[in-house]
């Protein structure tokens, strides 16, 4: 092992780094789309406490919040497995259970697992907009669909937006667990290039420089879909 | 007639808020809801909109005939597009301009063309004296402006009837009078109005019909010299008294 940075290899390694961009970015819109709408309604259930989907909501924020991502991934990654090759085999779909990308669990995981912490942002975003607003809404002779559209969702998200910045975020590190599953995203790639000549310490490096450098980009583009969200905030009278 | 009310009834838990008020309104009337706070006034206003549901009792707005209990959504959405509702804390809808507010219900509710709901959306916001402000956010107006704001948008929809709940009670004394003084002037012009209110003077010099209620009943009703100058009920008297004095 060298006491030096070898930084010819640390250069060639950030791009093999960078090339894992687009999988982690996959995962995150995958995941996204999917529990934006989804955390969403289930905090409206919350909120006006619908018997059975309330408590189905309250009961998988807590398993979701109360158990490490990495065991989830555990945990979806070696069970999802056993019950495809069981509806394989009873509807004679001739494949193979370990065939299957290992991004379709990542999407799994990480839509369950963003959709709980949506439900959570969105849960303390709509009690921030005051039930005058749905009541006008309704007084001019919106239905309940266009009330939401066009007033109750518009000002929950300016609300959620710092927080649905922060899950983004932390989704996208997240995303890096995927090696777990053998996923070729940003960190299992970096590693497998430092394997040969145990660059391990410039790998990191690679890594940690991608994940910062996405990650800032990303924030920096939540703000400025917040400035532009929230400007009739920002007016002062 | 424009609005009829029958026996309504409306509790909330074990609380009987409404016991059986009947109110009918003819075009062009201005009725003013008097009573003291907890009386149901403002349950009643809010039941006629739908925005809380009777427990009993019969509407007819204009041609729609239909009773609080078994209206279905096409009825209210009907009641709602003949009625318009101006709240205490004006309700503005916050992410839209003075003129988003006052259009909203046209373009969305009413399916009005843009251009035609911005046409009338200026000439309401005009009529309450706000025509420097239309593209202001409601968080750049006063509370006298959010408030004519909430009457412009109240009045762009042209309906049968304007409900007025408490429309001053939470402003700051000396913007009273702009609020008060865009209302007179829609009386003035023969709007169908209901107003519940504390502000006496508006009662008895714009109203045609006064109505005292308390503890979920109509107490008393009549003309406004009726009501104030020789009040049956002991029980009006009672509160006017307590009234007037301040």
């Amino acid at each position: 092992m060298s006491s030096q940075l070898d930084f010819e290899f640390l250069i060639d390694t950030f791009f093999v780094a960078l090339s894992g961009v687009p999988i982690a970015l996959l995962i995150t819109v995958v995941a996204m789309t999917i529990a934006l709408p989804l955390g969403f309604l289930l905090a409206l259930t919350r909120i006006n406490r619908l018997p059975i989907l309330s408590q189905f909501s309250s009961v998988y924020v807590s398993f979701v919040r109360g158990t490490p991502v990495i065991v989830q991934i555990f945990i979806i990654y070696n069970s999802v497995p056993i019950l495809l090759e069981e509806i394989f085999q009873k509807y004679d779909v001739g494949m193979k259970v370990y065939d299957v990308n290992p991004i379709w669990y990542a999407f799994i995981v990480f839509s369950l697992n963003t959709t709980a912490i949506l439900i959570e942002v969105f849960r303390s975003a709509i009690s921030t907009v005051s039930k005058g607003q749905l009541e006008a809404a309704m007084a001019v002779g919106l239905t309940t669909l266009q009330a939401f559209r066009r007033i109750i969702i518009p000002q929950t998200l300016v609300v959620a937006l710092p927080n649905i910045c922060t899950a983004t975020v932390n989704l996208i590190k997240a995303t890096s667990l995927g090696y777990a599953m053998s996923l070729h995203e940003i960190t299992l790639r970096a590693q497998v290039a430092a394997n040969p000549g145990y660059n391990y310490v410039e790998a990191y490096i690679d890594i940690f420089l991608v994940y910062l450098i996405i990650c800032s980009l990303v924030e920096f583009l939540f703000k400025l879909y917040e400035k532009r969200l929230s400007k009739y905030k920002l007016v002062i009278a | 007639m424009m609005l009829q009310i029958k026996n309504i009834h409306k509790s909330f838990g074990k609380n009987q808020i409404l016991k059986g008020v009947d109110v009918q309104i003819q075009k062009g009337d201005v009725t003013v809801i008097l009573g003291p706070s907890g009386s149901g006034k403002t349950t009643f206003l809010r039941c006629i909109n739908f925005l809380e549901r009777a427990d009993e009792g019969e509407i007819k707005v204009d041609n729609i005939e239909t009773s609080f209990n078994k209206a279905r959504k096409k009825d209210i959405l009907a009641i709602r597009k003949k009625t318009a509702f101006v709240f205490q804390n004006y309700s503005l809808f916050n992410n839209k301009t003075a003129l988003g507010n006052v259009t909203e219900g046209l373009v969305v509710g009413r399916k009005i063309p843009k251009a035609k709901a911005i046409e009338i959306g200026k000439q309401a916001l005009d009529k309450v004296g706000l025509s420097d402000k239309y593209d202001a956010y409601p968080s750049q107006l006063s509370g006298g402006q959010q408030q004519r704001v909430g009457i412009a948008r109240a009045i762009a929809v042209n309906p049968d009837i304007i409900l007025f709940d408490e429309p001053t009670s939470a402003l700051d004394p000396e913007l009273v009078g702009e609020v008060l003084e865009v209302m007179r002037t829609l009386a003035n012009e023969g709007k169908t109005m209901l107003v519940v209110t504390h502000e006496m003077s508006f009662a008895r010099d714009v109203a045609n019909k006064v109505i005292f209620m308390d503890d979920g009943v109509i107490v008393e009703e009549g003309t406004p010299d009726e009501i104030f100058a020789a009040p049956k009920e002991v029980r009006t008297q009672q509160f006017l008294k307590r009234i007037l004095r301040d």
